[in-house]
């Protein structure tokens, strides 16, 4: 279910890694779209790319991109936490108070519930 | 030479020279003239003679009195039109760039098909940019360097492996490094071109071989660098040489007097014009220095006419000749483009290669009298053959079907206009081995469906899509990809017929309480009364009622009355709303007979509906164009991928499992035969009334394609979804590598274990048990009498020795 980590894919989420630190969000979604061409299904892609898009305050993306991680990811751990917390601050954003409590508790869940099929 | 490379504007370079230095000049200009005139003036001469003198001085006052403002007139042409003018150039359409990777799946054809596409050239040596070999399974590339929307790439040198149809690993062949990842050059598709019909590839003066500039000069201009515009000498010494031939060997024109020629003026030969062409470039060099002269010329003279479109400059004469950027030339390559001034048409060589070689070796024993050849080199490349090309590359219009979806997504963006002279460059989602593969599954399925008995005329339409993405990757609009004209995959709207069924199941699965699978519903004669006083009574495919059927059964088997019974429940307004949320604006009357598809979609809009379903429920707008740049190479717009997560995805998992088994057991079953492998796969057939249409809808992994065929006039063609749209399905996914559906299930829906004949639950260990996802909610509320047992012992063993929970 989860991708076997590609090289290339490593090397892509690295650049745009540091297309970030240097606040280049654009080029930095590029990358990471380029990334997903390759791996249209690694949550740790789909999730970086929702950090960007907050940062680039496109908050529905943002959204967007994380629900997806999560739907396709493994839904517990790290990612999932990361998934809801980014869940959360970009329905903060869109105005959904209710849902952006909702998704914290949903990130403090994710490091302690096994998955479901455990 | 790089897409972005080949389309600046060399024309908002030229400034005129400074201001001051204009000034200036005016006035030792202005001192002279009334220097030479004041003799003239004072000189009192008696008599007849006096009269004539002064006649002529009246004259000389007249034609100055006209000269002045009339050179004023030209003057302010030049500048203004030299200056202000760009030339339009055409946009031009890229590929997408392939991304080289270990782990790619990729065939050797593919990747050769790729590079000739993306015009490199197979050699034994690929030992300059633009060339590749082979030699087993080991591909050597040598990449250009390229402008792409996200940067530039430089030239590399590489090599990869290709081992079971996939790319084992990659190289510097310098360095031997490995390397993770490469991106190839994308291949130039197509151009949109402006009205006028010219079309160039704009050169920079200091990116041309040297050769060409010297050897320009040499040829036509020996005084370029010397003479204010006009050459006098050089007018003396052609008047001589065609005194001696008895005929006009040479012309005088100076290389600026030929821009002024080609650039203002028209083809008549008066003196009129002689002396316009003259002060114009006297003009000319008077405003601007020699090196951007030099330059407008080199992108301005024709060299060729292919059809309808005149070929301007050298930077596209090189293409269109040699299909080589002109960086790439060879010195008696330069000879021959240089030849071609004289006269592009009398020196074709392609329908005069004879002339075309003598002229070639002409400018080639001049570039040896004036020093720019060795004599040995000079004679070494005389001996060469032409080497032109036999056919010029087809001038863009490689992929009709899909130029047209890009300029169709452009439009909301750019006028036409611009698309046709602002030089932009467009980057698409095309991937020309699938869009070979695509043509070619279309050609060679009708060919046989008429083969098996089928009419000659049969159309077809096909989309291939990114699933994850939204990119389309190949687009057949004609049974004849070359066609360009009606392109049926964006505008034939045809009805869907059972292709829409699939969404009323999704919409009865949404109700959770009441349907699940294995829900059964009656597949038994109705009669509906309609609005209009008529009445509807739908029946079978098979002409038979199968009674009592699951919904999985109806679905895979696609029985209408069952599904016009679903859909009754349902309502026909959901349906039409779900058509909507899914991204399809139908305009449809709300009958009964939407159920079996009585709704016309275009295949397009047909392959936008399922991409939400392929993908598990997001939304994702389908997208032909990436980015376009403007002809600098800034970006202009980008077309990022936008998702959009759909209420209730748990249900669509289960929808998609239920048309996978369309493929395995329903009216799609033949396809796994077809295709010749065990690949799960989403499938939906479509026929409508009197086998006028026939659909398939199809998806894997990461590929969704929608194939229509049917006549143009609508006519009962004979075809059914089964025995010509998925035939030409298979066509191309036999060529793609492929991967099963992925059938994991978003929360909210869960896979068990149950018995399909009782529509029990039941346990994994017990007679025939199946699994089956189910939204949560919907699970069957019975259990098989094999699970009770089993529980019972489990709840037994739990309670003596099992944790307490």
């Amino acid at each position: 279910m989860f991708p076997l980590h590609n090289p290339a894919v490593k090397e892509l989420l690295a650049e745009a890694g540091s297309a970030e630190t240097t606040g280049d969000y654009d080029q930095a979604a590029v990358l990471l779209e380029r990334a997903l061409r390759m791996q249209p299904r690694n949550p740790e892609v789909l999730q970086q790319l929702a950090e960007v898009q907050l940062q680039k305050q496109d908050y529905e993306q943002a959204l967007n991109f994380a629900v997806r991680s999560y739907d396709i990811g493994p839904r517990v751990g790290e990612i999932c936490d990361r998934n809801w917390r980014t869940i959360s601050v970009a329905r903060e954003h869109l105005g959904d108070r209710n849902g952006s409590v909702q998704a914290e508790l949903r990130a403090s869940a994710c490091m302690n519930t096994k998955p479901k099929s455990f | 030479m790089s897409p972005g490379g080949k389309t600046f504007s060399v024309m908002s370079k030229l400034k005129k020279k400074t201001g001051k230095k204009k000034i200036s000049r005016k006035k030792t200009a202005g001192k002279k003239r009334s220097a030479r005139r004041s003799p003239a003036v004072n000189k009192a001469v008696p008599g007849w003679l006096g009269r004539i003198w002064r006649l002529a001085l009246l004259v000389t006052g007249v034609c100055l009195g006209l000269l002045v403002p009339w050179t004023a007139y030209l003057n302010y042409q030049v500048t203004t039109e030299f200056e202000g003018r760009k030339w339009d150039l055409p946009s031009r359409v890229y590929a997408r760039a392939l991304d080289l990777y270990p782990g790619l799946p990729i065939t050797l054809k593919d990747l050769e098909l790729e590079l000739s596409i993306a015009r490199y050239l197979r050699k034994t040596n690929a030992d300059r940019p633009g060339l590749y070999s082979v030699s087993g399974n080991t591909v050597e590339i040598y990449r250009r360097s390229f402008r792409f929307h996200d940067g530039v790439e430089d030239a590399l040198h590489f090599s990869l492996q290709l081992q079971s149809g996939k790319v084992g690993s990659v190289r510097d062949v310098k360095s031997g490094r490995s390397l993770d990842l490469v991106r190839l050059e994308p291949a130039e598709i197509a151009a949109i071109y402006p009205l006028h019909k010219e079309d160039r590839t704009l050169v920079r003066i200091n990116h041309v071989p040297p050769l060409l500039l010297t050897g320009l000069q040499a040829v036509e201009d020996r005084n370029f660098k010397h003479h204010p515009g006009v050459d006098l000498k050089g007018i003396a010494r052609a008047a001589l040489a065609n005194l001696k031939a008895g005929r006009a060997v040479q012309g005088g024109s100076t290389l600026t007097q030929q821009l002024v020629k080609n650039y203002f003026l028209s083809d008549e030969r008066t003196i009129a014009r002689k002396v316009n062409e003259a002060i114009m470039a006297l003009l000319l060099e008077f405003h601007y220095d020699k090196a951007e002269i030099l330059e407008a010329y080199l992108n301005e003279v024709f060299l060729g006419q292919q059809g309808a479109y005149a070929v301007h400059g050298f930077g596209r004469a090189s293409l269109y000749y040699f299909d080589q950027p002109l960086d790439r030339l060879q010195p008696q390559h330069i000879a021959l483009l240089i030849g071609l001034v004289r006269g592009a048409s009398y020196y074709n060589p392609r329908r005069h290669p004879d002339r075309a070689l003598n002229r070639r070796n002409q400018v080639l024993s001049a570039f040896e009298t004036t020093g720019l050849l060795s004599s040995a080199d000079a004679r070494a490349a005389a001996d060469r053959p032409l080497d032109v090309t036999e056919q010029p590359r087809n001038r863009g219009t490689r992929y009709h079907a899909f130029v047209d979806l890009v300029r169709r997504q452009l439009a909301q963006v750019y006028r036409e206009e611009d698309l046709k002279t602002a030089g932009l460059s467009i980057f698409t989602t095309l991937s020309p081995a699938d869009q070979e593969k695509a043509q070619q599954a279309v050609s060679d399925g009708l060919k046989r469906l008429h083969e098996g008995g089928l009419s000659a005329s049969l159309q077809a339409a096909m989309v291939l899509a990114d699933t994850h993405s939204g990119e389309v990757r190949a687009l057949v609009g004609d049974r004849d990809a070359n066609r360009a004209g009606f392109n049926r995959a964006l505008d034939a709207r045809r009805q869907i017929g059972s292709v829409i069924k699939p969404l009323v199941y999704l919409l009865a699965l949404e109700h959770e309480a009441d349907y699940n699978l294995l829900t059964r519903i009656q597949d038994r004669p109705l009669s509906l009364k309609l609005s209009d006083g008529s009445s509807w009574t739908p029946a079978n495919y098979d002409q038979v009622s199968h009674g009592e059927v699951t919904l999985l059964e109806a679905l895979t088997r696609s029985y209408n009355q069952a599904t016009v019974r679903l859909g009754l429940n349902i309502g026909i307004s959901h349906l039409l709303h779900k058509l909507e949320q899914l991204g399809v604006q139908a305009n449809v009357q709300a009958v009964p007979s939407i159920f079996l598809g009585a709704v016309e979609l275009t295949p397009l809009e047909v392959t936008q509906i399922y991409q939400s379903l392929a993908v598990g429920g997001y939304s994702v707008p389908l997208r032909s164009v990436i980015a376009v740049q403007t002809a600098h190479g800034s970006e202009l717009v980008r077309y990022p991928l936008r998702m959009m997560p759909l209420n209730r995805r748990e249900v669509i998992g289960v929808l998609n499992y239920a048309m996978t088994q369309v493929v395995e057991q329903g009216t799609a079953k033949a396809l796994p035969g077809l295709l010749g492998k065990q690949t799960v796969i989403a499938g939906k057939t479509g026929t409508t009334n009197d086998r006028r249409d026939s659909w398939f809808v199809g998806y894997t992994r990461n590929r969704i394609a929608v194939v229509w065929v049917g006549e143009d006039d609508n006519r009962p063609a004979g075809v059914t979804g089964s025995n010509a749209a998925m035939r030409l399905w298979a066509g191309l996914f036999r060529q793609l590598p492929i991967e099963s559906l992925d059938l994991s299930l978003s929360d909210g829906a869960a896979w068990l274990w149950v018995n399909p004949d009782s529509g029990r639950l039941t346990a994994e260990n017990c007679p025939g048990a199946v699994q089956l996802p189910f939204v949560d909610g919907s699970a069957p509320g019975k259990m098989t009498a094999c699970l009770a047992k089993t529980r019972k012992k489990e709840s037994f063993w739990r309670k003596w020795f099992g944790k307490k929970n």
